[in-house]
């Protein structure tokens, strides 16, 4: 198991087992000129890496391009996610990882506001210029974007490790996301991750409930752990 | 008192993480690791170099501003590798 020290992450990096990411929570349309204009820059300095790019590293220790490889990240599955973060990078010819809460998606639309504010879902105020509008993006708009970027799940109800405890929280938050993520995709997905980015070693029981579930990686505040 | 290169990291610091991070991006460097076999090794002597130089700047950043952290303090890390990644590439992309 993979030391959670300062002493592990600097020896990865320093041997050049890393790769540059970027956060993303909400991308509201108001702000798509100066995400695209950020996207861009990285896209001029850095390769966009597909699923197979990464997998192929963690086969061989090595990258198809020889510039720095680079994935844009977008959490919680907003509506934004698939009508401006998916739209800016297919223009740029990046390929984003949309984490998605499915609880969200899966939430009444009359609901989603209240839901996102009791599941640490961040709003802004453009998202509520027009109450009662839909907040998530649709299982459609998943389906749409698996076919040019990693879609994956990021827990379904936008839970931690001490959220998950009962055999239930375990099907509802690891395993049924899975099962209906590959359903919607036709794919399989590949990701996970959970509240605040915990990093596996944190709890046994709930690290093996993700193998059994077959995710192949878990994206961490500091690390990708390669799990399958 | 505090020295200047304390004040330069922790102003650094500041700068990348007092920002509105619900919206804006939040540029991370991260390793690689593989928890079901062992890790191949990198024979780029491009991207060594690279690494090299994010660990180096990792130490400096450690050394200025949480010299006394524990090894095993994920939050200073967290702030450490926060620090390195808005320098080495998330301050040009809001550039």
């Amino acid at each position: 198991m993979t030391a959670l020290t300062y002493t592990a992450h600097r020896e990865s990096i320093a041997e050049g087992r890393f790769v540059r990411v970027v956060n993303y929570h909400n991308t509201p349309m108001s702000g798509i000129d100066g995400l695209r204009d950020e996207l861009a820059a990285y896209a001029r300095r850095f390769e966009s890496i597909t699923l197979a790019e990464l997998d192929g590293f963690f086969a061989t220790g090595s990258w198809s391009s020889d510039r720095p490889g680079f994935l844009p990240v977008f959490y919680e599955g907003y509506r934004n996610s698939a009508e401006v973060a998916g739209p800016v990078c297919d223009e740029l010819g990046l390929t984003g990882v949309f984490m998605v809460c499915t609880g969200f998606v899966d939430t009444p639309v009359a609901e989603q506001e209240a839901y996102a504010r009791s599941h640490w879902i961040g709003l802004l105020p453009g998202d509520l210029e027009h109450p009662g509008e839909r907040l998530a993006m649709t299982w459609d708009e998943i389906a749409d974007l698996s076919q040019r970027h990693i879609v994956t799940p990021h827990t379904a109800s936008h839970a931690g490790i001490a959220d998950t405890a009962t055999e239930e929280d375990f099907e509802r938050e690891i395993f049924a996301p899975k099962r209906l993520m590959d359903a919607v995709t036709g794919q399989s997905a590949p990701a996970y991750a959970w509240l605040h980015g915990t990093q596996w070693g944190m709890s046994q029981r709930h690290d093996q409930a993700l193998q059994q579930a077959g995710y192949r990686y878990l994206f961490c505040n500091t690390m990708i752990h390669r799990i399958g | 008192m505090t020295s200047a290169p304390l004040e330069a990291e922790l102003a650094l610091l500041r700068e990348c993480q007092d920002r509105v991070l619900e919206r804006e991006g939040i540029p991370m460097v991260l390793s690689l690791v593989s928890e079901v076999g062992p890790m191949p090794v990198v024979t780029s002597a491009d991207v060594r170099a690279e690494g090299s130089a994010l660990a180096d700047s990792m130490d400096r950043v450690r050394a200025a501003v949480l010299p006394t952290s524990r090894d095993d303090d994920m939050g200073c890390l967290i702030s450490v590798l926060q620090s390195v990644s808005y320098v080495d590439f998330g301050r040009e992309g809001r550039a």
